[in-house]
């Protein structure tokens, strides 16, 4: 039986593979999608909170017509100590602005809107199946996948399934993950009311709060933590680098409790009911991670391509994935009009990542990554905050020592000169 | 009082298809550096270590998180399907 042939398969229904497929079938190009998921949004994990300036290119209006859960209007990122937080907030009218604003999301609600948008500009999905391989011709020419026993050919395969892409590395476009470049996540959802989350975070209707925060939460491990307010419910989680496993003593799984029994987060919590539990890897490589992006009739996009910016004081991945999903779209769709989807021909998707932001910002935040990976950073520097902290505001009728020796005793603790380096390191990174 | 992590587990919106097994037991592991940090590492806390034999096993559901495969690149004592 003469099998049927696509323009595009598209194997992951996540954010890039949905942008993709809605804006390729829009461009009357025949596209398949390949979710192993059965229902869309289920094996998606994000923290999240996703900047919309990208989305709203591509579905304008976005931040008013899709499930997003909240507008974030306010930043707080807390260094921890066993008891203190030492916290930086920050307000700002021009995150209400559209092209500037970033919404909590959950993914449950977000990816099934994603894939009917592309189910009604003409995309087909298949959920429930994994890919196991993409095939190719004796050239080495991707010519479509196989499922199980299953074929199905196509002009060309995007490959935009996530960060451990084993198609990617199949096909030698990407190496095996290194335990240094990835993260593990963890991330719990629990449930109040809309109007128990505006009163405990000192929110509006439709308006929140994303928080971050290192040191303790970690017990000194590279790695964080991190609450977003959605709707009627709060994601709150935490990454912790692969390498770091054991490091500190403590697992994963139970920093999460260690997070949301810390002092300065547990009466937000009390009395919410956890509705969901979730793992999943972050690439925290930054731009010396992205592997070659396309070959012979395929193209690699989002985070199967590592197109993800850990910062510490924010996390960029979902903006990233769709720019690269309409980057690749574009690609694609030029291939088409000239009938050439070789190599040469899909180079195009890496010239217009390089002219894009997500080059431009990845680049620009290359050392990111080496700095962060200090161990001072969560060990040390949360202990200082805290002792320089007590120095100026906790008051017990005792003589109080000269706040400036008091501080720097503090400083002296981790060294003049470390921490010197540090500032130097982080302002280079930054 | 906070929750077990099997308490957990019954949250997690990930299905897992029961013909992809998780995780198949290949052989028994030596490094036992490796074996602990794999039990700490699994947020589904899958693993444990049997006292008689330096192994590891499973129990569906999992989040599906493939730390462990990072963990032992290559020479993993098991085999995980993602
Ligand atoms: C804990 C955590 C916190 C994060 N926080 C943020 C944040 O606050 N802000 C932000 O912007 N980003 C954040 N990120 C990153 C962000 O979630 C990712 O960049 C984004 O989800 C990538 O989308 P994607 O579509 O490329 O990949 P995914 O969302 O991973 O989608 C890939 C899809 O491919 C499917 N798939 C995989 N293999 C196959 C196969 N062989 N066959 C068929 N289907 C397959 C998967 O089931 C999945 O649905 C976070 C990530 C994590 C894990
Ligand atoms: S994939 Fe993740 S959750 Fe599943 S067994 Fe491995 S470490 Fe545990």
């Amino acid at each position: 039986m003469a099998e049927e042939k696509f323009d595009v398969i598209i194997v992951g229904g996540g954010i890039t593979g949905c942008v993709a497929a809605y804006l390729l079938a829009q461009a009357e190009m025949e596209v398949l999608v390949v979710e192993r998921a059965e229902e869309a949004g289920q094996k998606a994990v994000t923290g999240g909170r996703m900047y919309g300036h990208a989305m709203e290119k591509i579905f304008p209006g976005f931040g008013e017509e899709a499930p997003v859960e909240r507008k974030i209007v306010r930043e707080r990122i807390s260094f921890l100590a066993e008891e203190t937080a030492t916290t930086l907030e920050y307000d700002d009218e021009e995150m209400r602005k559209p092209e500037k604003a970033s919404y909590s999301i959950l993914r449950g609600n977000l990816d099934p809107w994603l894939t009917e948008k592309a189910e009604e500009a003409g995309a087909m999905f298949i959920h429930g199946i994994r890919v196991d391989k993409v095939l190719t011709d004796d050239k080495g020419k991707a010519i479509g996948v196989l499922a199980g026993e299953e074929e199905m050919y196509a002009d060309c395969v995007l490959l935009a399934d996530g960060v451990n892409s084993l198609l990617a590395q199949q096909l030698g476009l990407k190496k095996e993950l290194e335990p240094k470049q990835v993260a593990v996540g963890v991330k719990e959802v629990i449930q109040f009311s809309e109007e128990e989350i505006n009163k405990r975070f000192g929110v509006k209707d439709g308006e929140g709060l994303a928080w971050l925060f290192a040191g303790d939460v970690t017990n000194g491990a590279v790695g964080g933590g991190f609450l977003y307010t959605d709707k009627d419910c709060v994601s709150i989680g935490i990454v912790e680098t692969i390498e770091e496993i054991g490091y500190g003593g403590v697992a994963p799984r139970d920093m999460v409790e260690r997070l949301k029994n810390h002092p300065s987060v547990r009466d937000y919590l009390t009395g919410g009911e956890l509705v969901e539990y979730s793992a999943h890897l972050v690439t925290e490589g930054g731009y010396d991670m992205i592997p070659q992006l396309y070959g012979d009739g395929v193209i690699v996009a989002g985070d199967a391509a590592a197109l993800v910016m850990n910062l510490g004081f924010t996390i960029r991945g979902m903006d990233l994935c769709a720019e690269s999903a309409r980057l690749a779209a574009e690609t694609i769709i030029a291939a088409k009009e000239k009938g050439d989807y070789s190599k040469a021909s899909l180079s195009l998707y890496e010239k217009k990542l390089n002219d894009s932001f997500i080059v431009k910002d990845m680049k620009h935040y290359r050392k990111m990554p080496a700095f962060i990976d200090n161990h001072r950073i969560f060990e040390q520097y949360p202990g200082m905050m805290e002792e320089i902290m007590k120095g100026l505001w906790l008051v017990d009728g005792e003589e109080k020592e000269k706040f400036f020796k008091t501080a720097m005793g503090a400083v002296k603790k981790v060294g003049i000169f470390k921490l010197f380096g540090d500032v130097r390191k982080a302002m280079g990174a930054l | 009082m906070a929750m077990t992590i099997e308490d957990k587990l019954g949250h997690n919106r990930f299905n897992v298809d029961s013909s992809y097994a998780h995780i198949h037991v290949k052989d028994t592991c030596d490094d036992q550096k490796l074996v602990e940090r794999v039990i700490m590492a699994c947020p589904a806390k899958l693993y444990s270590q049997r006292e008689d034999v330096k192994d590891v096993w499973n129990a569906a559901p999992a989040a599906s998180s493939h730390t462990d495969v990072l963990l032992s690149p290559g020479t993993t004592p098991w085999a995980v399907w993602v």
